[in-house]
């Protein structure tokens, strides 16, 4: 395992951790989930990687900018920006492994942004966990689930020099963003991918929705429902066994 | 200032990640940072990074690391303890000392500061402690159904509120959390039993680290949201638990992990005011 920094093309510099070796077949990029979901979802992502270490392939886990360890100001970025960051992870990649596959796996808006760059980034396999198909949805659930956390707990609202639904429970949700957020709909604009995807839902029910089956149908690929809790909205430890075990099944041993 | 990505080991051999936070003059102190019990080296909303960050900017050498079985590091998340949490936290103390003779500090948010309780040394110079639990609760019946019986109140309360049962019906609201915050579950406190089997404390591991907390006469500063439930019995049992009275300071209307920008920004600024007293304190 290493863990270091490495740059963007604007000389910003993300925080990432290695695992596996440098002449590994495969090289994944893990792509972690928005800003606050990120911390639930580490540890997932760290045994994800520590699963595929097991079986002779590496990875490399980072942190887009501006969240985790990784340089930039989270008010700052947007979208847009870390696409670029995908990008850079990609050439991180390709400098330690250059003749390694690259595949790339996401979860919640880390499956979106790997869709959106996976043709671009030339990834040979491409795992989506839980996708977020529309950015409005996701930032009102956000804003909803503030509002009615401070409702059942008599916490005040946190008084902020910006707008309330700018301060997305400490993070600083700048115009950039909320832009980009609000027009991002994969259900409306769908991203071409040439191979099929593995898609995974996660969450109570034993059935995939009709949404995600047909964003996956739209797709060309297969929807799998996972049943266990959503690891990215939890505050305490789940075990991830369900999914590790759907990703062997479905992925790593094909 | 610097930022170095890091990994050192811990006793058993487990590696730790971490980032060092290295002022560009020499520190007037090192503080070693301590995550709560499920998060990360960040902290909640980035908090442990962006507190480093700005106390690195004032001249403090910052270390912050995943517990083993958290976040990046190495180790099995199961097993992790309070116990193996303070042997983490001691070889983050001894990389940490190794980089600077500086006086050292410690930082735990949330269950960190049980093993900045845990952890203290008599070489230490201080503790931060920023919404600290009660140490190493047990989960008694006695506890679990005060705490049921306070939370079933304020929730009964709010169902009442037809504009809830709306919430509730369109999956608004997380009704698992809620259920388990009414029975009073959640938490370390089933890994705090003493029984020297794997995943929870060895034997005797409570009083011996109370002895030695009641022990320690360092300064130290205790920080909690106004709203959070867990304030008043936690500044109780502190109050009855330890060898020095701390300064507190309350944040008015803030929640346990200080979800909202200003009052992280008062909890940074009331935690660079202490700063600046106890090194005052120091230099007399």
């Amino acid at each position: 395992m290493q863990a270091f920094f490495f740059p963007t093309g604007d000389a910003l510099r993300l925080f990432g951790v290695w695992r596996g070796v440098e002449a590994a077949r495969r090289v994944w990029v893990l792509c972690p989930p928005f800003a606050e979901e990120e911390k639930s979802a580490r540890r997932v992502l760290t045994l994800i990687a520590q699963e595929l270490e097991k079986r002779g392939e590496s990875s490399l886990l980072f942190s887009f900018r501006g969240t985790g360890d990784s340089e930039g100001d989270f008010a700052a970025a947007n979208l847009t920006a870390w696409r670029e960051d995908l990008r850079a992870a990609r050439d991180e990649v390709k400098k330690r492994a250059p003749h390694a596959e690259i595949a790339l796996l996401g979860v919640r808006l880390g499956a979106t942004l790997a869709l959106l760059e996976a043709e671009s980034l030339g990834a040979q396999t491409l795992v989506l966990i839980e996708p977020l198909l529309s950015g409005r949805s996701f930032l009102m659930q956000q804003s909803a689930k503030k509002q009615i956390r401070a409702q059942l707990t008599g916490e005040a609202e946190a008084k902020s020099d910006h707008s309330p639904s700018d301060d997305l429970d400490g993070w600083k949700l700048g115009a950039g963003m909320k832009t980009e957020l609000s027009t991002l709909d994969l259900k409306r604009e769908m991203p071409s991918f040439s191979r099929k995807a593995h898609i995974f839902q996660v969450g109570p029910r034993a059935e995939v929705a009709p949404p995600l089956q047909h964003f996956a149908d739209g797709l060309n690929s297969q929807a799998r429902a996972v049943v266990m809790p959503p690891f990215w909205n939890l505050i305490d430890y789940s075990d991830p066994a369900p999914l590790l075990d759907g990703l062997k099944s479905e992925v790593f041993d094909g | 200032m610097a930022e170095h990505a890091l990994i050192f080991p811990n006793a058993r051999g487990e590696n730790l990640v971490g980032v060092f936070h290295e002022p560009l003059q020499t520190p007037r102190a090192a503080m070693v940072m301590l995550h709560g019990w499920s998060g990360t080296r960040c902290g909640p909303h980035q908090m442990l990074t962006r507190a480093a960050r700005l106390f690195c900017e004032h001249n403090y050498a910052i270390l912050r690391f995943d517990f083993a079985g958290r976040g990046d590091s190495d180790g099995d998340t199961e097993l992790a303890t309070l116990a193996t949490m303070q042997g983490d936290a001691r070889a983050a103390f001894a990389w940490m000392r190794a980089q600077t003779p500086a006086p050292l500090l410690v930082l735990g948010l949330c269950s960190g500061c049980e093993i900045a309780v845990a952890s203290v040394e008599d070489s230490l110079g201080g503790a931060i402690l920023w919404s600290a639990p009660v140490f190493a609760a047990l989960p008694s019946e006695e506890r679990a159904a005060k705490k049921r019986g306070a939370n079933l109140k304020k929730y009964a309360r709010k169902l009442l509120n037809p504009s809830t049962y709306a919430k509730i019906l369109r999956g608004q609201i997380d009704t698992q959390a809620v259920s388990k915050a009414m029975a009073g579950g959640g938490g370390a406190a089933s890994k705090n039993l003493e029984s020297n089997q794997p995943g929870q404390l060895p034997r005797g591991f409570r009083n011996a680290a109370l002895e030695k907390w009641r022990a320690f006469e360092a300064p130290r500063l205790q920080i909690y949201g106004g709203a959070d439930p867990i304030t008043p019995e936690a500044l109780g049992w502190y109050r009855d638990n330890s060898g020095r009275e701390a300064d507190v300071a309350l944040i008015e209307g803030a929640n346990h992990s200080f979800y909202g920008l200003d009052w992280e920004h008062q909890v940074f600024e009331r935690t660079l005011e202490w700063l600046g007293k106890w090194q005052r304190e120091r230099e007399k």
